[in-house]
């Protein structure tokens, strides 16, 4: 008896508390109803080897426990691949936010500190990759049973592309470079809102102000590009309707860029004994230039996606 | 590998009958090993780390009622069908019996070809 005592015991710990005992009670009562037949039938009481056979046979105290709760799953099989795009994202994040504090430091100091780099992307690879886990996990086991949306709900069968129309087709390489571009521009406009106190105290170089006030216009479009870019994770295909949200968005930015291209100087030195103000004519220069041939470039490809949006509309 | 994959095509073949023949026993009230027997006896072996949490499973669902009793000198919970449960195990029977009936023509069919 002592023997089934510490079974139950064992089951009980690994229940919730809740269905505790009344599982545990329901089990003890099904054991000793197998050791009855098994004493009917060879006429003595089961020795403590056949006690032990008959729990052996019924398993693991912590298998016989999760045979009694409701299957859960980290992240389910149909919003697995969602899940391995997401924690794609979430490492290129990472390394754009180490790359972006790599590069801070070594302007403000000149060292070249590789291992911190390294740590910082193990650091929070870590934090993103329990913070995708944990959210996918929540989506997975909804409360109540009741899955709070389903992503692979608007689509229509008309509107995947023909086999002919390969260009139809959204990339993994276009979609990662558009994301890394995105957050990595969201995320050195923002910096002030992410980066250590410690490390913007020590900051010599900083956005100038006419080009403080483009910062909540550019991080809106920017921002309308990431979301629109999780659209496309899950339907990864061009439609009339996206080509056409991305030519706006497109020429939005190439606006935006074309006119930020004129402010004179963009990134000004902070620093008490200004030793980068000669550099920062250069790079005021360089990034002038670089803007303005990005707006002209986005407003190519603006058009570029009108004409496939035409295209596709015949 | 083979013998592998064929015991778990079976675990899957199983796994919904298995739902069917519980019901159908627990049309008359049963204790977990007295339903297991039943089974037993009626041919269809199931593992009691399967059998229990099932039985446990369709009561949370409301397809069984259930109830304490002192017999023999010890207790024991009986399940019966609740008329939810009787209802629904109408319409998987019917379920069952079609399907029963097209795979079969179907094994047929294909033993008459070969």
């Amino acid at each position: 008896m002592e023997l089934i005592d510490r079974y139950i015991y064992a089951i009980g710990q690994a229940l919730p508390e809740s269905r505790r005992d009344e599982i545990t009670r329901e089990l003890r009562a099904n054991i000793l109803d197998k050791l009855e037949a098994i004493s009917e039938e060879q006429g003595r009481k089961p020795s403590e080897a056949e006690v032990a056979a008959v729990l052996k046979a019924l398993g693991h105290p912590q298998k016989v426990a999760g045979s009694f709760s409701t299957t859960q799953q980290l992240v389910s099989a149909e919003l697995f691949p969602v899940y391995k795009k997401a924690l794609h994202y979430g490492l290129i994040l990472v390394f754009i936010l180490a790359l972006i504090q790599f590069g801070v430091h070594l302007l403000n100091s000149g060292n070249l500190a590789i291992s911190n780099f390294l740590y910082e992307i193990v650091q929070k690879g870590l934090i993103m990759f329990a913070s995708v886990t944990g959210a996918f996990y929540l989506l997975s086991n909804p409360v109540g049973g009741k899955p709070y949306f389903d992503p692979y709900k608007c689509w229509e069968p008309e509107k995947l592309p023909p086999v002919t129309r390969g260009w139809q087709r959204i990339s993994a390489c276009e979609q990662s470079v558009n994301f890394t571009a995105d957050l990595f521009a969201l995320l050195l406009l923002n910096y002030a809102l992410w980066m250590p106190s410690s490390q913007l105290a020590g900051l010599t170089i900083a956005f100038a102000e006419p080009m403080l006030q483009w910062i909540p216009i550019l991080s809106a479009i920017i921002v309308v590009s990431l979301i629109f870019g999780l659209w496309k994770l899950i339907y990864r295909y061009w439609t009339t309707a996206t080509l056409v949200l991305e030519a706006l968005i497109n020429i939005a930015t190439a606006i935006a860029l074309l006119l930020v291209s004129r402010i004179h100087p963009v990134v000004v030195d902070i620093s008490s004994t200004q030793e980068h103000t000669e550099a920062l004519k250069i790079g005021n220069d360089v990034i002038g230039i670089g803007l303005f041939w990005v707006g002209i470039w986005l407003i190519f490809i603006a058009g570029w996606n009108l004409y496939r949006a035409w295209q596709i509309s015949k | 590998m083979a013998e592998e994959q064929l015991e778990k095509l079976k675990q899957e073949l199983r796994r919904g009958i298995l739902v069917l023949a519980v019901l159908g026993s627990l049309r008359t009230p049963h204790y977990g090993y007295s339903l297991r027997k039943q089974l037993q006896d009626a041919g269809l072996d199931i593992d009691e780390g399967t059998l229990y949490p099932l039985v446990r499973r369709l009561a949370d669902q409301g397809l069984l009622t259930s109830e304490w009793q002192q017999g023999e000198g010890r207790e024991r919970r009986y399940y019966q069908l609740s008329p939810e449960g009787t209802s629904l195990l109408e319409s998987l029977n019917t379920e069952w019996l079609q399907l029963n009936n097209h795979v079969t023509k179907i094994l047929e069919a294909g033993n008459g070809t070969d």
